[in-house]
């Protein structure tokens, strides 16, 4: 049976409803992002821990230039190591049927039983041992060039060209992101894996009886960072150049930014629509109770108490609160379901499995409550304020006093409408903050986000344009004399020619240490520049070395300070340089010093390791199918080719996300715009039905309501673009990873497309609003007294 | 005062012709006939009382010749513009240029002051008093910036009148308008009124339920259950000032 007080609250509610529905919608957005977020997020971690407990992916990976077998028995022994595999890495270049450009290949020795990171054989059958041509593909290789199992490749390992059979499609943990190491973004179609027979592998790249890898799992009690060490001792012998820790292994390394940035987004975002939510519980039923002053005054004039009254009307929020996190939860999950096929495709995860997050669910209604229960305070506060007194006198009008405007001497010159609004905005400043606030983030929350497609051009022209500005990168097997290089450079189609040396190093300050690639640039060169913060090229120091913004961050060194340098490779040189200046890096952790000063240091004559060309564009289809048969060549990075993987791969991810982000922003405008409008209309519908009494137009009243509202806006625009501004120095300094750094740029146009949403959504809403007075009751409206 | 205005009080047709005029509100089972069937003549100038009980259609009568709501039936002329058949906006400036109205409740703009509100109209209309001027006539020279709030029930109805004469309206509709106020208070606001109709010849309408009101108009007309039943026609109009409740 339902009481008169249930009676009330479900006609308030039911009256109410669009403004309530415009709450929860903020509501369900911000819970909804929660939700999706962690959830997603969820269930990628328990598919990669259950993927890598099913393929045993290793703690520790190591790489030598060579070893006899039984140099990986006093391995084992080492304190704290679990199991030790060994196995031959080769790199090669991949000639693909059908296409100019090869890919880079890397052939991995196939070891059976129960050995470390297995593959996942997704298709076809693993090789005949009988049949040492047979191999097993990545599978994202395979998908991305349209490949079937019986296809054959040639691939050229050590000068040595190696016909390989696909017979089975596979996945692996080590490569869950397959990208050559230095590239920008992963290009699967330009990255190839093949798992041959060991004793294949051993013949074609002369390493019978021997091995150049290592992997290692730990016990639980291991100590990581001395086993590292004392397997470097171990190998030491072997030209050891590796043993990287399961955190520095690039997929694994790559998987853990990428999540970690799923984990900002559900952390960072959500606060902020829940704030707004609750600032409009706020304005909403702070206007309730001023209209019900008088019903509420007799309520406790019929004995009801403060606590009776004040949970009639908390039940408003309640019920708000309620829809916003339902439908929210709802809508999280149906997003998260929506996005985990997405990444499961982009991670190339199998069996993710949707997970649900009760943590970021709970989480989330502990924020809804929290967000209602800001908004639900103050009201609240007055409605117990309120005496029983107030039922027996006549509301009297609200009062106004001859303010800042008159003062200004504005109210002569302004027509009676404008005076009605500008009064107003000065009657109640603190809620014409509030709005104007809330507009502000929704226009902040934009350009927070859409600054990324900034970014990512900024990124583009950097990387590919202004720091590097070759078209073709080709990477040689050996580090080789420039002299030695004539069959490359005297290449028909082969306009200019640089050499650089890139050596695995690590690079120190202090106790901090990070593994880096050492570029050795030529004094002159020109196709490799580094940039400065601003992006003008720079020269190279003398005796110094430059290193990334990003690099100095995590050393936390500052130009003039000095960083040791151990050289990972072949003598394995150690130096300690001046840090000469600060380069803009967007791509991975590199540091350059001169191309003399790094052959000095090596102790050997100067020699590169990378070719940068200049090519007529003509012949570059020509030159790709003669240095496929160059045997120097190992890889070959086309900067097109590059590019477009780079916007394609990247921007198709973040073109989902900015969809919703958009839709998210400009559900806060609505909310924001509608329910001020809407308020504003009931505050005042009787003011407004006066002035259509009087024979204003339905456009001039639609002023007096509306033109506070494009006040606000306008109030709103700079504010918000400020705080976007700062949002996205926030994220870009919060999504920028080891791999990239994401610059901090806002273009104008970002702005533009930002303010347009939200005057457009504002004006939608103001719309929606003015069409009710149309309907207003003229005479309804002279009857009652309020 | 304006000539044009002056031309328009003398004109000999009536200002408000009203044939057949029917009003229900809601359909069916509920449908209430708050007008059935009224015919009714106001010339210029006149000044006319309505009398009735509580729910007789008194204010939907006045409404709709203000124009503020819609007959079910019948044909409402005033003048040559047949209200009836005006579109929404042909009413509204029909409104805007014609009708001044006062209601029980004052309806001003609280963020307004008292010559503000008056200015509110006078800007709308090319052969407006000044809102000072409209202010002394009602006798609130001296409070023209004063808020609502800060002006008593009686002021503020008369700043309601000010609002209403100061675009010097051909007819001028008052739906109870001293309801709210004490006697002396209220004879102030119909002298207001009586001036408007003997100084500007406006058309008045005067919904009273207080038949000794009455006797300062030139008729009073009787309504109930949605139908004129009687009327009466005073000899000599008597003056405000005389009159006590
Ligand atoms: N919006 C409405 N819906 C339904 N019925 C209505 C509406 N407005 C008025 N009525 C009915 O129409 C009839 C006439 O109402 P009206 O307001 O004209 O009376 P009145 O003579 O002015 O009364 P009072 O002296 O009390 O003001 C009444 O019975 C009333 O209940
Ligand atoms: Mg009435």
């Amino acid at each position: 049976m339902l009481g008169a007080r249930d009676m009330k609250f479900l006609r308030d509610l039911w009256r109410l409803k669009t403004q309530y529905a415009a709450i929860a919608m903020v509501l369900a957005c911000g819970v909804a992002m929660t939700v999706m977020a962690f959830s997603a997020l969820n269930a990628l971690s328990e598919a990669r821990e259950a993927y890598y407990a099913e393929t045993r992916f290793a703690d520790v990976f190591v790489n030598l230039r060579r070893a006899p077998m039984r140099a990986a028995r006093p391995l084992a022994a080492i304190d704290g190591v679990a199991t030790v595999d060994v196995r031959i890495e080769e790199a090669g270049l991949v000639d693909i049927p059908g296409r100019a450009r090869p890919a880079t290949g890397r052939l991995v020795s196939l070891t059976d039983g129960d050995s470390l990171n297995r593959v996942l054989l997704t298709e076809g059958r693993r090789p005949d041992p009988d049949r040492p041509t047979e191999a097993i593909a990545l599978e994202s290789f395979l998908e991305a060039n349209d490949m079937r199992l019986g296809t054959t490749l040639n691939v050229l390992v050590r000068g040595r060209l190696l016909p390989l059979r696909i017979v089975g499609a596979g996945r692996s943990p080590e490569y869950v992101l397959a990208a050559e190491p230095g590239s920008l973004v992963p290009d699967p179609s330009a990255y190839a894996v093949f798992w041959v027979d060991e004793k294949a592998l051993a013949a074609a790249s002369d390493l019978e009886d021997s091995f150049n890898s290592a992997a290692l799992t730990l016990t639980a009690a291991a100590d990581p960072p001395a086993v590292q060490a004392a397997v470097k001792r171990e190998l030491a012998p072997y030209g050891v150049t590796d043993a990287i820790l399961r955190a520095d292994q690039p997929s694994h390394a790559y998987l853990e930014a990428e999540f970690e940035q799923l984990f900002t987004i559900g952390l960072v975002l959500p606060p902020i629509f829940l704030l707004v939510a609750g600032f409009l519980v706020q304005s909403v039923l702070a206007r309730q109770f001023e209209t019900e002053r008088t019903q509420i005054g007799l309520m406790k004039a019929f004995g009801f108490t403060n606590a009776e009254v004040g949970a009639h009307y908390a039940r408003h929020a309640a019920a708000t609160g309620t829809l916003g996190l339902v439908s929210g939860v709802f809508f999280g999950l149906w997003l998260a379901s929506a996005i985990m096929g997405l990444y499961a495709e982009f991670y190339r995860l199998p069996d993710v499995a949707f997970a649900l997050s009760w943590p970021a669910i709970g989480g989330a209604t502990l924020a809804v409550a929290i967000a209602v229960a800001i908004g639900v305070w103050r009201p609240l506060a007055r409605v117990v304020a309120i005496p029983p007194a107030v039922a027996m006198s006549p509301p009297a009008p609200a009062v106004y006093r001859r303010g800042l405007l008159d003062r200004l001497g504005l109210a002569t010159v302004l027509d009676a409408l404008s005076q009605i609004v500008l009064r107003t905005l000065e009657r109640w400043p603190a809620r014409a903050a509030m709005t104007a606030f809330g507009l502000a983030l929704a226009l902040a929350s934009l350009v927070a986000t859409v600054f990324f497609f900034d970014s990512i051009d900024r990124m583009v022209a950097r990387a590919f344009f202004e720091a590097n500005r070759w078209q073709m990168s080709v990477t040689l097997a050996e580090p080789q004399p420039l002299r030695a290089l004539a069959p490359i450079t005297a290449l028909p189609g082969v306009i200019a020619a640089e050499g650089t040396r890139t050596v695995a190093a690590e690079i120190s300050a202090g106790a901090k240490s990070k593994r880096i690639g050492l570029i050795g640039l030529p004094q002159e060169a020109v196709l490799t520049v580094p940039l400065d913060p601003s992006g003008e090229p720079m020269g190279l120091p003398a005796n110094g070395v430059i290193i990334s913004t990003g690099l100095a961050k995590r050393l936390g060194v500052e130009p003039g300070e000095r960083v040791r340098l151990s050289v990972l490779e072949r003598s394995r040189p150690q130096v300690t340089l001046r840090v000469g200046a600060l380069s803009e890096e967007l791509t991975g952790l590199t540091a350059f010093i001169g191309l003399e000063e790094l052959s000095r240091l090596m102790g050997e004559p100067p020699l590169v390791s990378t070719l940068n060309l200049l090519v007529a564009e003509d012949r570059r289809d020509g030159l790709y199918a003669l240095l496929k048969r160059t045997p120097l060549v190992v890889g070959v990075e086309d900067r097109d080719q590059a590019v477009t993987a780079f916007t394609e791969e990247l921007a198709e991810g973040i073109f989902v996300t900015m969809f919703f982000y958009v839709g998210f922003a400009a559900a806060i405008a609505f909310g924001v715009a509608y329910n001020t409008a809407r308020i504003a209309l009931s505050e005042r519908s009787r003011d407004l039905a006066s002035l259509r009494v009087l024979g204003f137009t339905t456009g001039e009243t639609a002023y007096v309501l509306l033109a506070e509202l494009g006040l606000l806006t306008l109030a709103a625009l700079p504010v918000g673009a400020i705080l976007g501004y700062w949002g996205a120095a926030y994220f870009s300094s919060a999504f920028s990873t080891e791999f990239y750094s994401v610059p901090l740029v806002v273009s104008s146009q970002t702005y533009g497309i930002s303010v347009a949403v939200v005057v457009v959504t504002v004006a939608l809403s103001a719309l929606v609003v003015a069409w009710r007075i149309r309907r207003l009751d003229l005479v309804g409206v002279l009857k009652t007294r309020e | 005062m304006a000539e044009a205005s002056a031309e328009a009080r003398t004109g000999t047709g009536p200002a408000f012709r009203v044939e057949g005029l029917t009003k229900v509100y809601g359909m069916g089972e509920v449908a209430v006939h708050a007008l059935r069937g009224v015919d009714l003549e106001i010339p210029t100038g006149e000044l006319v009382f309505i009398l009735g009980t509580s729910g007789s259609g008194k204010s939907t009568l006045v409404n709709i010749l203000g124009g503020l709501d819609r007959a079910t039936e019948g044909r409402v002329f005033f003048r040559d513009l047949e209200l009836t058949a005006a579109s929404d906006r042909a009413l509204t400036f029909y409104r805007r240029d014609s009708v001044g109205f006062i209601f029980q409740m004052y309806n001003l703009m609280p963020s307004l002051t008292a010559r503000e509100n008056v200015a509110l109209v006078t800007e709308i209309d090319r052969d407006a008093m000044r809102p000072e001027e409209a202010l002394a006539i009602v006798g609130l020279e001296d409070r023209l910036n004063h808020f609502p709030a800060q002006l008593s029930g009686g002021e503020q109805q008369r700043v309601a009148i000010a609002r209403a004469i100061a675009k010097q309206p051909e007819v001028l509709l008052c739906d109870e308008p001293t309801g709210a106020l004490d006697s002396k208070t209220g004879i102030r606001v119909l002298e207001a009124i009586n001036k408007v109709n003997v100084e500007l010849s406006t058309t008045v309408v005067v919904i009273s339920h207080n038949a000794d009101m009455a006797a300062i108009g030139d008729r009073t007309l009787f309504m109930s259950d949605g139908r004129i039943v009687n009327e009466t026609r005073n000899a000599r109009r008597q003056a405000p000032s005389s009159l006590a409740w």
